[in-house]
């Protein structure tokens, strides 16, 4: 049989019948012993983990005739010709899709002559880790409510409810379909070309999946709370010109125990992507102000561990 | 207990049952036994991280129509606090010189470890022109925002700081609101730093190892100052990601019945369902090893593997040590069968904004006054601002503060004229007809992907603009546990034409209950309450999983399934008119909104 090492692991004097036995050894076994248990080490916990959430979250600016600005959305298209203000340096834009994977029907982000057919635009929200972590839950809450401002589509769009498509929809779509048009990724640059996104370790991503089959619930819980119905926190949720908003409404994305080890020295992003479909196909029920139709609440939660000061 | 020493066996000493019995009983002692246990001192890995960390949809000279002291702006600044848990907090109320702590060398220390800044420029090395691009006239919408400016890239040079200051807390006149210490600092050089197709260590910037102490009884302010942002082509600053790392001490976790809400099962207590009878482990042997129980006595041969023999005693520790110490949570509320370590908890953070990223930065009345601008829900002249956050509930925790910020940075707004108003007057309060209200709350909800829906109430508050100067409880101002001026005079909010005597707040909710210490009072808020997922056993016929919450002597109506934790905040007239009393172009909420802080224990996962 190969030599083995023995299988402790506080010391290395291992005391058995026939083998010798001296002061010297049993003070080194003892000081081994007693100095890692005054002095635990990482390896010997087996709970050593702590979760940190990353919140962020909004809720836009009205839809109406005087909506501004549209961040913090910018498009994931970085074309020459019409995605810079100003001179382009030689080489630029060194990025022309800054995220991969994003593909869905009815948009061509490399339609004929490199144009966009439709586009898409991502919140992107980068991160650095120093020290390695674990992702282990993301949470993205679309707050979309079947009255007041954040309905889940543009209301002028006609006869179409939230996230569905119109009349004018890709192959394989039929009018009133459900979309399923939201990109969800979290990727990690590679330590070496760290501002090439073709390089980027896409380490999570939830693409076409169906935004109307992700009901935060189907529970009944009426708008008003008449009753009450159920048990409400203050202050109530509603605003005087809109009191059928109270109970949390939308689509939840949500995936818990990931278990992603994210090496350290990285330089993460978290992005969350949709289109408005101005193209060939479309408008869908995301109009032309797909940036406005839902609050958000998205918390990324890793696991930091405990360290030495 | 924890450290122990043992006697060294010295040359000529005769070997005594305390040299090698005793040490190792004790070590088993604290292993096994439910009133000891491994505390943070004996680990090497004792510091926790948590983060405070600070999501800003987006940053401009027009949102942020504000100086730093020096001079040069936009800034934008969100005050926070770190104040210590329930049971290390103590002070004594002083109206002159505010409260004033109770010196306490055992309260946890919190160290600033790391700063990390970053933001979106569509991967390249640009910046992000900004919907002002064009100019006044244009009312904020030109027709390139979003698109990447090469040329102006020199434009996000940005300074960054964090400062220190005594907060007001507990005194009745408003001084000493300017912060009076930088406790870190840091810049980054576009030129150098953002300008590189290639690698561009500015983005994200990222300090580490600051390891500077933070007084848990000081207010802090995280400053960001971009001077260049509004030069030649107006310019944005998109999803700002800001993340402040702080290390804390592991600490005891909460236990016991006044916990509110948290586990009947366990109650948080260290092996209150089994204790160790042999070294459980199993893992690594083939039979769990009998504890140390029988020592030699005086004469007996030295032996390895009897039952008191020197092996057979050191293999007990080492057992335990190989199948890994237990201690803290599962994801699900559970605590570990059997637990060998005592600290296991430790501070933390929670950062939920509101309000932040309205029209132009905050919120305001228009002109000519009426319905205000900027943010939806409000369709007339009665309505209030709502809104709120869903934070999914991953680990547990348990919450012993929640404080807010609240903001009177200001911001512009178009005219409707072709030009821009300088939006920076506060509200008069109520004997002026300005009666602004904030009610606001966190709670905690179940029913996503369910078959019920409910809240429980785990804090709130709700403050009234009557004066815009000191008048005494119950006036927004007095309530408040800081009032801060960071801004040069020339773009400081203004009290009836006045310069008002600060630009950022920050106050604290109550926790529901009473007679726990909390920044508003010895007194003022109820035991900390625990949130965390719960495996089964919900239901009103069963027996009850949770303690009971203190101000309702009754279960949550979470009944120990609680999902999430939900933030909400109101904004009103409290006589419910805007078109009445207030005066044009005048703010309501402050650029970048407020600030939500859930502070408490979580633990080893």
């Amino acid at each position: 049989m190969a030599w083995r090492r023995h299988n402790r692991n506080l010391t290395h004097e291992v005391f058995y019948d026939g083998t010798t036995i001296d002061g010297s050894r049993l003070e080194k076994g003892m000081r081994d012993i007693t100095d890692d248990f005054n002095d635990v080490p990482p390896g010997d916990i087996k709970n050593r983990f702590i979760a940190v959430q990353y919140h962020a979250g909004f809720s836009p600016q009205p839809y109406d005739a005087t909506n501004t600005h549209r961040f913090p959305w910018l498009e994931i298209r970085n074309q020459g010709s019409v995605d810079v203000y100003g001179e382009i340096p030689i080489g630029a834009p060194h990025n022309k899709l800054r995220l991969k994977g994003t593909h869905v029907a009815g948009i061509a982000q490399n339609a004929g002559g490199g144009n966009r057919d439709g586009t898409q635009w991502a919140w992107s929200r980068t991160f650095a880790f120093k020290r390695p972590v674990v992702v282990d839950a993301l949470s993205v809450m679309m707050h979309v409510e079947s009255s007041g401002p954040y309905l889940g589509e543009d209301p002028r769009v006609a006869s179409v409810d939230a996230y569905e498509w119109g009349t004018s929809h890709p192959p394989g779509f039929s009018t009133g379909d459900f979309t399923s048009d939201i990109c969800v990724i979290f990727d990690v640059f590679n330590p070496t070309t760290p501002e090439d996104a073709v390089m980027t370790d896409v380490s999570y991503m939830r693409r076409k999946w169906v935004i109307n089959r992700e009901l935060f619930t189907l529970f009944a819980s009426p708008g008003a709370n008449p009753g009450p119905a159920w048990a409400d926190m203050f202050p109530v949720f509603e605003s005087g010109d809109i009191q059928d908003v109270r109970p949390l409404q939308g689509r939840l994305l949500e995936d818990k125990d990931l278990n992603i080890p994210i090496p350290a020295g990285s330089k993460a992003r978290l992005s969350i992507v949709i289109p408005q479909y101005s193209g060939t196909f479309g408008p869908a029920s995301w109009g032309t102000v797909p940036w406005y139709i839902q609050a958000w609440s998205t918390t990324l939660t890793v696991l930091e561990e405990v360290r030495a000061r | 207990m924890a450290k122990i020493d043992w006697y060294k066996l010295a040359r000529g000493a005769k070997l005594l049952v305390s040299h090698i019995y005793g040490p190792l009983q004790v070590m088993q002692n604290e292993i096994a036994l439910t009133s000891d246990g491994i505390e943070s001192e004996q680990i090497e890995a004792r510091y926790a991280p948590f983060r405070v960390n600070l999501s800003i949809p987006h940053l401009s000279s027009y949102t942020n129509h504000a100086d730093a002291p020096d001079g040069s702006g936009p800034m934008h600044a969100i005050p926070f606090m770190l104040p210590p848990l329930q049971g290390d907090l103590s002070f004594t109320l002083n109206t002159d010189t505010g409260n004033i702590p109770t010196a306490n060398s055992d309260t946890p220390e919190i160290i600033l470890d790391e700063v990390s800044v970053s933001f979106d420029t569509r991967c390249e090395p640009g910046a992000i022109v900004s919907n002002w691009a064009t100019g006044n006239a244009a009312a904020g919408i030109s027709a390139h925002q979003g698109k990447i400016s090469y040329e102006r890239v020199g434009n996000y040079n940005l300074r960054l700081a964090i400062l220190e200051k005594k907060p007001k807390w507990g005194r009745a006149a408003i001084t000493d609101t300017h912060p009076t210490q930088v406790i870190w600092a840091g810049e980054v050089v576009a030129d150098i730093e953002l300008a590189s197709g290639y690698i561009r260590s500015g983005n994200p910037y990222v300090v580490t190892d600051i390891r500077r102490a933070i007084d848990p009884y000081k207010s802090y302010v995280f400053m960001l100052t971009a001077p260049n942002l509004g030069t030649s082509t107006y310019v944005e600053l998109v999803s700002i990601e800001i993340s402040l790392r702080f290390l804390s001490p592991l600490r005891e976790r909460d236990s016991g019945a006044t916990i509110q809400n948290i586990p009947t099962r366990h109650l948080g207590e260290r092996n209150k369902l089994n204790t160790y009878s042999v070294t459980g482990a199993g893992q690594h042997s083939s039979t769990p090893r009998p504890l140390i129980t029988a020592v030699p006595t005086a004469g007996d041969n030295i032996e390895a593997n009897t039952a008191t023999g020197v092996q057979t005693s050191m293999a007990v520790i080492d057992e335990f040590f190989r199948a890994k110490l237990r201690g803290g949570y599962d994801m699900h509320s559970e605590v570990p069968v059997l637990e060998s370590l005592k600290d296991t908890a430790a501070y933390t953070v929670l950062s939920v904004p509101l309000f932040n990223n309205t029209r132009f930065g905050g919120v305001s009345t228009p002109d000519p006054v009426g319905i205000p601008v900027g943010f939806p829900y409000v369709t007339s002249a009665a309505g209030k601002f709502i809104d709120r956050r869903y934070i999914p509930i991953v680990s547990p925790m348990t919450i012993h503060h929640v404080l807010f910020s609240w903001s009177w940075i200001p911001f512009i707004v178009p005219d409707g004229a072709g030009g821009v108003v300088f939006v920076r007057d506060i509200p008069g309060g109520s004997s002026a007809g300005e009666d602004l209200k904030l009610d606001i709350g966190v709670g905690m909800g179940t029913g996503a992907r369910a078959d019920m829906f409910g809240y429980e109430q785990i804090a709130r508050r709700s403050l009234r603009y009557i004066q815009p100067t000191p008048m005494g409880a119950g006036n927004w101002i007095d309530e408040a546990i800081d009032l801060i001026a960071l801004q040069s005079a020339s773009t400081f909010p203004l009290s009836f034409g006045a310069m008002n005597t600060h630009n950022l707040e920050l106050h604290a909710m109550n926790l529901e209950g009473s007679g726990q210490p909390g920044l508003n009072g010895m007194t003022a808020q109820g035991y900390p309450i625990f949130v965390g997922r719960g495996l089964g056993g919900v239901g009103t016929t069963n027996n009850p999983p949770r303690t009971n919450m203190q101000a309702t002597t009754a279960l949550s109506e979470t009944i120990g399934a609680e999902q999430w934790l939900e933030v909400r905040a109101q904004v009103y007239d409290h006589s419910g008119n805007w078109g009445s009393g207030w005066q044009a172009d005048q703010m309501i909420v402050g650029t970048g909104g407020l600030w939500v802080y859930i502070i408490g224990k979580t633990h080893l996962v």
